[in-house]
């Protein structure tokens, strides 16, 4: 028999379809959901997911021990789940014989390649904040987590901070040593910001020797790069910034630092600005009060046995306020924003407060679909397999059986 | 099946049960004989019972005092009975007794080998002789080096301030934790021992008295009209202000007595103990006495030695200083609730040290009716007689003991193979073991009732659940096939996992059954996710069991008939397959509860990772096998590689200090026993492969052999 001869795009099926890959594709998975695991003990859990799962990392080479022991590199996460995905797609869905007997396995693998895509979307659409509310205000706006902004803010006469400027995160966060400069065409001067580094503290010039540093002293600081606490999983960002007036008055340094919590002050042409690093701001498409806030503790212990919110809530496209309880497994949604009780403090100079925590996810409820798909199809595969089991080692019994007559 | 598998396969899971129930015990018993100690007299046994079943208030919850007892005496002895000699005689002594000795006679308990060290190299550092590195040590021993353990303390405190607990090193770890143990003894002791010197110069002799006597405006009557001896005036008002002080430092807040009343802020807002409410009301008095400390001290410089002579100078100097500390104490109300429950514990601590049993069993008699009121479980759960009827039940001991005995009935059962009473004995085996997943069952189910909540919330609950799960499994396998095989898996894999239990329990010293933070109070979830998930846990544990049997029983000739090794591989299959099912399931519906309750499916923290490392790995076991790249010696050895996946997830990841999940302990002997069984699970995965090789290489051998022959038969 003459066996017909492959082309390259029958190759490359067979070799995306093929089992080997498979294997492969799922020992790396392990492999790096292994190493992220104990790699987070010395970095922190976001660098350690930046690390090892973001697409932008083709190659990653894990280091345990605080650095000391370096291994092999390996591909990143994400291609090797979308390797995997294609993978599964082609040898489990498209190639996969079709009859009753993979029913199961083709059911179980759709259901795996829709909580892959699921994971996909999570990882480029999934954002989280935070809200902490005081009893009697209202609020319409969450802080985002591990993105901080540069807001610059004109003083009026009395003091009082007029609506601020914003830089958002993505303009700066990949500078590192380089400067960009921002024009604002309302502001009489322009900014120049450089050095943007991931942790930093603001260290006195004086108090300790500047060593290897490169950054500028400002007023007599600098800022010092920092490893970040792994336990507590917090960017302490900090940049240079240059205030270069637009009617030649000189420039002015200064140095920001997402943990100082008040603006750095300059004049331009007799007006006073501020300028800090603030998490950036996340507009809700609700607004929130406080009525009350509950947390309890088990007697005798610090162990908390209840924390719970109650909140007045209006919709962006609802005119009627409702009131909810927000408490543990129990978090208020809306339009994909999910709510929910992060944690809880005393009252605050007599005031009632609430910290609560805000993820936006459109994949938000797909897993549960996905799960049901997945179990179904293996159920009815191990099913089948076991009955298969059963009816052969019986048919074999009565055999021996009969050849014992 | 034939005679010698049965025996060699059952005679060798023997021996790995009694090595692994070995390695247990010796981690649960410290080398040392029972202790003389003069003059000890033993409780009497009616006091014991009423004392078993008083409520108190601790972790959160009401129990009986027989579980607080039974807590203590594992953190600080490391067992549930306490040897003793007592004038010849060997006494044991149960946790209830231990606490009454060290709540109402701690001069007695003082002699008693209270602590366990098991590495007295950190009691040479403070100077102290020993002469065995794993002992048990009384107070009264440690008594003389208290001073240089608390500054041992202190260095090693600062260090964790400042460097965080993960700088300490292994010795440091085991002193700080044994300083902590000293703490906690010393707040168990009673309070209400002051010196008698000290009773007497204040002019009381109990509470009741203190609440009376405490009157200051009659003391400053009596000031004003003190005649003739001005000196002696102010030595007795000196004298009761001093003792007042020390009195009321030394009852503090009670301590742990603190627990023995069970709800004293009825009426109240939130909850707080009757130890911290004495001490706020106390603390005034106290304050007020270190700034009269002060001004006395200035005095007394400013004086010199007091005479007749200046007597009178003194006295007009220390009539403000007196006033000034009795002025702001006039507020200061003991209110009647307050004084009559501080009281009612003192009338408790002197019944007990009166010896008198008729005495204790009224006065306990009484104080446990004025308090039954006072029970009220709301909506954590709990009984106090059901919680006395499961520690008297001890269903996961009972468990071991059973399984202990089956063993030694299968060994027999192997050597009698083929005969009737081969035949009697495998049902006697199989019930044994039908018997002892019945206790592990029903201990589940009485902890349930009890918690008032799903059987699964902490980490210890998983391990009886995987026994109880496991062994109905390997019993309906058993069941199915009737090879015995199954059960000798079945009583190697219940001994180990309810001694893993068990010795954890004792090393974690805490109470299992405490209730639950609030983000783990859902009944649905925890009934769902986490009963999922550790049946998937279950079946990698059993399918690497049955591996284990395997890859041994081969490599030593037993499991030589294909027939035995096509089945045990097809059921580690099934197992791989079950633990893929319930791994996979249970790994999402935590991702769904995430979602639920924080917004978000996956977070990556380290005990999630480390089911989807299980869903992985059964996932890499099942495709190597369809696609053939692992055939029968393959697939065991993946799955012992698959407990290991699955330790790192039960266990490793609660290490590492990091995530949602993290639970926090950072025992350095933990993390060693882990690396001890990866290590030894390797070992086994070197056999299984050495194995495999050699079976690769007879194979090709037998090819080449059969390709030979047909050469040399075409040639001829």
């Amino acid at each position: 028999m003459i066996k017909k001869r492959k082309n390259i795009l029958q190759y490359l099926v067979d070799f995306f379809s093929s089992y080997l890959l498979c294997v492969v594709s799922l020992v790396l998975l392990g492999l790096l959901v292994w190493f992220s695991t104990l790699e987070m003990q010395d970095i922190g859990l976001s660098k350690a997911l930046d690390k090892y799962y973001s697409h932008k990392n083709f190659i990653v080479i894990p280091e345990i021990n605080g650095g000391k022991s370096t291994y092999i590199p390996l591909p990143g996460a994400y291609w090797v789940c979308c390797v995997l995905f294609v993978n599964m797609l082609l040898g489990g869905i498209i190639r996969l014989r079709k009859g009753w007997r993979n029913i199961g396995v083709v059911i179980s693998h759709f259901g795996i390649v829709s909580l892959l895509v699921v994971g996909f979307v999570d990882h480029h659409q999934s954002i989280h904040g935070k809200m902490e509310v005081f009893q009697g205000e209202t609020y319409d706006y969450a802080t985002k987590f591990d993105y901080t902004s540069i807001e610059l803010s004109e003083f009026d006469e009395s003091g009082v901070k007029q609506r601020p400027y914003v830089i958002k995160h993505d303009q700066v966060a990949d500078l590192g040593d380089r400067m960009r400069r921002f024009t604002f065409k309302a502001l009489p001067f322009d900014l120049e910001v450089r050095h943007f580094r991931e942790n930093v503290v603001v260290v006195n010039a004086s108090s300790r020797a500047r060593g290897n540093d490169s950054g500028e002293i400002v007023d007599g600081f600098f800022l010092h790069p920092a490893k970040m606490d792994p336990s507590k999983d917090y960017f302490n960002y900090g940049c240079y910034v240059l205030v270069k007036p637009k009617n030649g008055e000189p420039s002015r340094k200064l140095l920001l630092c997402r943990s100082v919590g008040f603006p750095q002050t300059f004049s331009v042409g007799g007006k006073l600005y501020g300028i800090e690093m603030p998490n950036e701001i996340w507009k809700m498409p609700f607004s929130v009060d406080l009525i009350n806030s509950v947390g309890e503790y088990y007697p005798g212990t610090r162990r908390p046995s209840k924390f719970q919110s109650t909140i007045a809530w209006t919709g962006e496209d609802e005119e009627r306020e409702k009131v909810q309880t927000i408490k543990m497994n129990h978090p208020m949604r809306y339009k994909g924003f999910t709510l929910y009780q992060a944690n809880w403090n005393e009252p605050i100079n007599g005031l009632e407060f609430s910290g609560f925590e805000i993820v936006t996810n459109p994949a938000d409820q797909w897993p549960k679909v996905c799960m049901w798909i997945s179990a179904i199809g293996l159920l009815v595969h191990f099913s089948l397999k076991l009955g298969k089991y059963l009816e052969r080692e019986t048919r074999k019994e009565k055999g021996n059986k009969q050849a014992d007559e | 099946m034939n005679k010698k598998v049965r025996f060699l396969g059952f005679s060798l899971t023997m021996l790995i049960i009694l090595a692994v129930a070995g390695m247990g015990i010796r981690s649960l018993i410290v080398p040392s004989k029972p202790k003389e100690v003069n003059g000890y007299t033993k409780w009497d046994e009616r006091v014991v019972e009423e004392m078993r079943s008083l409520p108190v208030q601790d972790g959160g919850r009401i129990k009986p005092f027989q579980t607080l007892a039974r807590r203590y005496m594992y953190s600080m002895h490391g067992d549930r009975g306490m040897k003793v000699i007592v004038d010849g005689e060997k006494e044991k002594l149960t946790p209830t007794e231990w606490l009454m000795d060290v709540m109402f006679r701690p001069e007695m308990a003082d002699q008693l080998p209270t602590f366990r060290v098991d590495n007295s190299d950190i009691l040479e550092q403070v100077g102290m002789g020993v002469k065995t590195l794993r002992d048990r040590y009384s107070f009264s021993q440690i008594k003389p080096y208290l001073g240089k353990l608390q500054n041992a303390y202190e260095a090693i405190h600062k260090q964790i301030k400042d460097s965080g607990e993960k700088s300490l090193d292994k010795e440091q770890e085991q002193m700080y934790a044994f300083a902590r143990l000293l703490q906690s003894y010393h707040s168990l002791k009673n309070p209400f021992l002051i010196d008698d010197e000290v009773k007497k110069a204040s002019g009381f002799y109990s509470l009741e008295s203190f609440f009376v006597s405490n009157n200051r405006d009659n003391q400053i009557a009596r000031v004003k009209q003190a005649g003739s001896d001005t000196l002696q005036v102010i030595g007795v008002l000196d004298g009761k202000i001093v003792s007042d002080a020390i009195f009321l430092s030394g009852i503090s807040d009670l301590g742990e007595f603190s627990k023995l009343i069970i709800n004293p802020t009825e009426g109240e807002e939130a909850w707080s103990s009757i130890g911290s409410r004495f001490a706020k009301v106390a603390r005034p008095t106290l304050e007020a006495y270190d700034i009269y400390a002060d001004k006395i001290g200035a005095l007394k410089k400013k004086y010199g030695k007091l005479s007749g002579e200046n007597g009178d100078g003194f006295f007009a100097d220390y009539l403000p200083v007196f006033q000034a500390y009795t002025s702001p104490l006039k507020d200061v109300q003991y209110s009647e609730s307050l004084m009559n429950e501080v009281i009612e514990l003192e009338k408790l601590q002197m019944a007990f040290s009166s010896g008198d049993a008729g005495k204790q069993l009224d006065t306990l008699g009484a104080f446990k009716k004025k308090y039954e009121n006072h029970v009220d479980f709301g909506d954590e759960g709990g009984s106090i007689s059901g919680e006395i009827l499961l520690n008297k039940m001890s269903y996961f001991n009972n468990g071991i003991a059973l399984l202990i005995f089956a063993g030694v009935l299968l060994i027999a059962m192997c050597l009698s193979i083929g005969t009737r009473v081969g035949g009697i004995l495998y049902w006697c085996v199989f019930g044994l073991t039908s018997l002892a997943c019945l206790f592990t069952i029903a201990g589940i189910v009485h902890r349930s009732w009890i918690m008032d909540r799903s059987p699964i919330g902490t980490l210890y609950d998983t391990m009886p659940f995987i026994v109880g799960a496991g062994l109905f499994l390997l019993l309906l396998i058993e069941w199915i096939r009737k090879k015995g095989i199954m059960l000798g898996v079945a009583i190697c894999f219940g001994v180990a996992v309810l001694f893993l239990a068990k010795s954890f329990e004792i090393s974690d010293a805490r109470d299992q059954m405490d209730p639950l933070v609030a983000v783990l109070k859902s009944n649905y979830w925890l009934s769902t996710h986490v009963v999922i998930i550790t049946l998937g846990y279950m079946g990698g544990i059993v399918a690497a069991c049955i591996s284990h049997f395997y890859i041994i029983g081969r490599a030593f000739g037993v499991v030589d008939d294909k027939e035995t090794r096509q089945y045990l591989t097809k059921i580690v299959y099934g197992m791989v397959a079950f633990t893929l099912l319930f791994s996979l399931v249970g790994t999402i519906l935590g991702g769904i509860w995430a979602a639920d309750s924080w917004g978000r499916f996956w977070g990556w923290d380290p005990k999630e990772n480390g089911a989807l490392l299980i869903v992985i790995w059964m996932l890499v076991i099942l495709h190597a096998r369809v696609g053939g790249y692992i055939k029968e010696i393959g697939t065991h050895v993946c799955s012992i590689f698959g407990f290991m996946v699955i330790v790192f997830s039960w266990w490793h990841v609660n290490f590492l200090g990091v995530g949602l999940h993290n639970y926090g302990f950072t025992s350095a002997k933990a993390m060693t026993n882990i690396w001890v069984f990866y290590g030894m699970e390797f070992f086994i995965m070197i056999i299984g492969m050495a194995m495999a090789l050699v079976v690769i290489e007879q194979k090709r051998a037998k090819k080449n052999t059969s390709k030979l022959s047909e050469v040399e038969n075409t040639n001829l």
